[in-house]
């Protein structure tokens, strides 16, 4: 009994090594006892944001310790910055104001991610030398500053009336399904949200359970499961593998980013849903995409449009003639590149995509390749797939040493011979590949039928069908690791 | 007609169905078996159930080495109650807040156990190794495999008593594309025989084991690479071979051209290939049926030169299939002064009951290294920990203690040396640590080290090796 106490309790205090995560056995329980509480406040809605407020901190400590006062701090100074705004029409006041939030904000994020970065960039262009500090990155600080700062600015554009109670504000920013990992929601969109009374019709049970098996089987059957036994051992050391193997590590990492990505975005939109909240749609079906410009309104779309409103028209959109508009594209993208990570390489990979979308809109090209047939469209989602997964060596390798070794496998090491070897030797991660990939591409109906059928079946059957996806994905995660093999040729 | 009435309660009684669905399952036996795939049951409740690790079976080590009454072998007195201790010991503030660096440093110093005494010829030379070449030969598998750990157990070595050079490389290795100590490039008519694999003719073996015969005028080429200070030129080089006939070798020293006249011998033979001042490229043009070749051994001067043998995938247990006339036959040329062995992750993998079995053929492989190089001093690598998956955690593979007390029963069978890199690398669950280290110090296979990782175990060795000789009093 002593034994199973000091579990519980070492089950409920933070552990650094294993972050509370929507996969876990741990959040099952979690969520039922936050929906049971959130009924049973329902009709007391100050309590049950109180409830909701402290549920989403205690998740956050679960994750990340002690910096869920961060959250609070900043929710606090962003929650008085907003008040001030909207409070007066003296125009340097309510700059200052702004300017306070966006400082501190960007100053979390700067400070929290961006340190290092600068610290090695200045000691490798050997302008001073500085030992890299010692800092820990709360998790979602890149989240919560983003979409506080869309509540600042939307306030300072007169689009928004400030939230009057400071609970309020902290729930929108702590609110835990989107902390982690998104999407990024705006204060316009979510604020109204929490003085309704919640309401979830059936089609929208069937729509949420969907996302959630989904986004389940995404992260753990595909994503994790390919990281852990193809990709992360490629993109370790990619001289000891041949070009066969290089490449394929590229693949599977385009398709596990994705399922990663888009799976844990999925799962959030279903649990807030459950509860009766509505995120914003996050990820459509990317590798579809017959350009890069279609590509980025089907990728982490929250992120995409927070860019378009906050960085991308501020900086005068395509409003200022020809040449500013491409540099305004190249600037979103290069400094969106660097939201991805603090690294040269972020910056990079921007680069690439900012080039790719400044090169299709000066030919043309997205309105032409629209108006072709399927024959020409199906080369675009080609081209379109291999620049991203150029782009996606740089986002992926740890370093440009790494990027390149690869490459050059590819390009001078490939080994042919080695592709018969790799199918026989990994069929597990050649069979879910080509399954990831394949669901990629199905039609839509098909999706919309599984969600009719999840949304007209009993709680049993609901239950059921989400007890066995439980047990497929325990299934991987507790796999054992597939052994390292070498090739002969 | 849509129904529009609020469902806000399902919710709860479909995730309340689900937990208990997913009970009901946990009631089933551990393993069920659908069409032949064995089902995990849910872990939900053995995080709660489960109990506190059991550490006994670790606790053989603290008196292996103590309760040795021969006299021959060196007591040392450490202890090591850290050496089980899977959890961390902060105050329970920082548990519960998880303050914690996150730029950690793996690994501790442990001590050179066993036999000591026979490592003292190896001590008394490394003295005069400014007048001298001192060998060491560092066997393994494949953690040792692309010159991993030896090339920073050589830069180390080097760095404090002279050498120059990577030493002893074969004709072509499996390696090339990681190896970072050198870069090896080779034509592809090159025909490999090995203990290992195959070699159906008994040709005659280097001390690695292996064989070369151009099939055809074949070509090797050796080039120094940057990453390793001490190894990126060298001023001597030698070529081992049993030359079939008489004949001119053609070779390129920084891309110019030399010849040098090699006399028939039915023996291995060390060619002296005459090179002077810093060299970084050397290109070898063996003629068709000339002979058959070893390897060369680059090297500049005095001081240490730590040979790398690395035998993907063995478990040390093949090296007893090399004839000890072979290895006297290279003795004369390659004197080891210390012999190290790194051996055992292999032998996890086959997973025998008890380790007897390897325990003998590792004493008959040992004796015969003593015999073959009687002046070398012996120390065994304690195999090091490795993660296996329970559940969705990494633990230490479960046969690791019983492998690490047969290691030190071989040890004392035969009267070596013996380091503990188990221990070093923090003992039980230590993998997961070097996993997770910033920067990471091994790949996530849980099984091998990465470049740094390698070369902490490399500084870890090292430093036990220069304690023992300070103990020695050399």
């Amino acid at each position: 009994m002593e034994n199973i106490l000091s579990n519980f309790w070492n089950m409920l205090k933070y552990n650094p090594v294993e972050p509370l995560l929507f996969n876990s056995g741990f959040f099952l329980f979690f969520f039922l006892f936050v929906i049971v509480f959130a009924y049973f406040f329902v009709n007391h809605k100050r309590a049950k944001l109180i409830f909701l407020t402290f549920a989403s901190l205690y998740f956050y400590y679960k994750s990340s310790g002690i910096y869920f006062l961060l959250i609070i701090l900043s929710s606090l100074i962003d929650y008085v910055a907003g008040m001030q705004i909207h409070s007066t029409d003296n125009k340097l006041k309510r700059r200052i104001f702004l300017i306070i939030s966006i400082a501190m904000n960007l100053g979390i994020l700067g400070y929290f991610k961006y340190t290092n970065f600068f610290l090695d960039t200045i000691n490798s262009l050997h302008l001073g030398h500085f030992d890299l500090l010692d800092i820990f990155l709360p998790v979602g600080v890149s989240f919560f500053t983003f979409q506080s700062m869309s509540y600042t600015i939307d306030i300072y554009r007169r689009q928004l009336e400030p939230e009057q109670n400071f609970l309020d504000f902290l729930f929108f920013v702590s609110f835990f399904p989107q902390l982690v990992a998104g999407p990024i929601v705006r204060a316009s969109h979510f604020l109204k949200q929490i003085h309704e009374y919640p309401v979830i019709n059936k089609k929208e049970i069937g729509y949420a359970l969907f996302l959630i098996m989904a986004g389940l089987l995404k992260k753990t059957v595909i994503a994790d499961f390919l990281s852990i036994n193809f990709v992360d051992r490629v993109f370790e050391w990619p001289t000891r593998f041949t070009g066969v193997e290089n490449l394929m590590a590229i693949y599977s990492y385009v398709l596990q980013i994705y399922c990663d990505f888009s799976g844990y975005s999925d799962m959030a939109i279903g649990l807030a849903l459950l509860m009766g909240f509505r995120l914003p749609v996050n990820f459509n079906a990317p590798y579809r995409s017959v350009t890069i410009t279609e590509f980025w309104r089907r990728w982490h779309i929250s992120l995409s449009s927070w860019l378009r409103d906050y960085l991308y028209i501020p900086l005068g959109g395509n409003r200022k003639g020809s040449k500013r508009t491409y540099f305004n594209l190249m600037a979103t993208m290069v400094l969106g590149g660097l939201w991805h990570g603090a690294s040269w390489r972020f910056v990079f990979w921007g680069t690439i995509h900012g080039v790719s979308l400044a090169i299709e809109k000066l030919l043309g090209y997205p309105k032409w390749i629209n108006n072709k047939g399927w024959g020409v469209k199906i080369f675009g989602v080609i081209l379109t797939f291999h620049i991203w997964a150029f782009s996606m060596i740089f986002f992926r390798a740890q370093s440009y040493q790494t990027a390149f070794d690869m490459i050059h496998q590819i390009t001078h090491y490939f080994h042919a011979e080695v592709f018969p070897q790799f199918i026989t030797a990994y069929p597990m991660v050649v069979g879910i590949f080509l399954i990831g990939m394949v669901t990629h591409f199905t039609p839509p109906r098909i999706e919309e039928k599984i969600k009719a059928f999840l949304a007209n079946s009993p709680v049993l059957v609901q239950s059921l069908i989400l007890a066995i996806i439980i047990l497929i994905v325990v299934q991987f995660k507790t796999s054992d690791i597939q052994p390292f093999i070498y090739f002969q040729f | 007609m849509p129904d529009s009435k609020n469902y806000i309660t399902r919710p709860i009684y479909i995730i309340l169905t689900t937990i208990i669905i997913l009970f009901f399952s946990y009631l089933l036996p551990p393993t069920v078996n659908i069409a032949g795939v064995e089902i995990k049951r849910v872990e939900i409740l053995s995080d709660l159930l489960q109990a506190p690790e059991d550490s006994t079976d670790m606790n053989f080590e603290d008196d292996f080495f103590k309760s040795d009454s021969s006299g021959s072998s060196f007591n040392n007195n450490f202890t090591t109650s850290d050496y089980y201790e899977a959890g961390f010991s902060f105050s329970s503030l920082i548990d519960l807040f998880g303050i914690q660096s996150s730029l950690s440093k793996v690994g501790q110093d442990v001590s050179i156990q066993g036999n000591l005494k026979q490592l003292k010829n190896f001590f008394k030379v490394l003295k005069n190794s400014k007048k001298s070449k001192i060998r060491i030969a560092h066997f393994g598998d494949s953690i040792i495999e692309g010159d991993l750990v030896t090339s920073q157990i050589r830069e180390e070595l080097q760095k404090k008593f002279g050498g120059k050079g990577v030493g002893f490389v074969p004709i072509i290795t499996q390696d090339i594309t990681f190896r970072q100590s050198m870069k090896l490039s080779f034509s592809d008519n090159w025909k490999s025989y090995s203990i290992f694999t195959s070699n159906p003719d008994n040709l005659p073996v280097s001390v690695g084991g292996e064989v070369f015969l151009p099939e055809g005028n074949a070509w090797v080429q050796y080039k120094t690479s940057y990453f390793i200070r001490r190894q990126n030129s060298f001023s001597q080089a030698y070529l081992y071979l049993i030359p079939d006939k008489t004949f001119t070798l053609n070779y390129d020293v920084n891309g110019k051209g030399k010849n040098l006249r090699i006399l028939k011998n039915s023996n291995p033979v060390r060619v002296d290939l005459k090179l002077s001042g810093k060299v970084k490229s050397l290109k070898l043009k063996m003629p068709a049926n000339s002979g058959k070749y070893f390897g060369v051994s680059l090297e500049a001067g005095n001081g240490v030169y730590v040979d790398n043998y690395a035998l993907r995938g063995n478990s040390g247990i093949a090296l007893k299939n090399i004839p000890v006339s072979e290895f006297k036959k290279f003795g004369k040329y390659l004197d080891y002064k210390l012999i190290v062995l790194e051996f055992g992750v292999n032998a996890l993998s086959n997973r025998p009951r008890d380790y007897s079995w390897y325990k003998n053929e590792m004493i008959q492989v040992i004796k015969n290294l003593k015999t073959a190089f009687p002046k070398a001093g012996i120390i065994l690598v304690g195999v090091h920990d490795k993660s296996k998956k329970k559940g969705s955690r990494f633990i230490s593979d479960p046969a690791i203690p019983k492998l690490l007390r047969t290691q030190m029963e071989i040890v004392k069978a035969t009267n070596i040396a013996f380091w503990n890199l188990n221990k070093a690398m923090g003992g039980r669950n230590s993998m997961p640590k070097w996993v997770r280290s910033n920067p990471p110090m091994a790949f996530m296979d849980y099984t091998h080290f990465n470049d740094l990782g390698a070369k902490r175990v490399a500084e870890l060795f090292v430093h036990a090796l220069l304690e023992a000789k300070n103990k020695s009093g050399r």
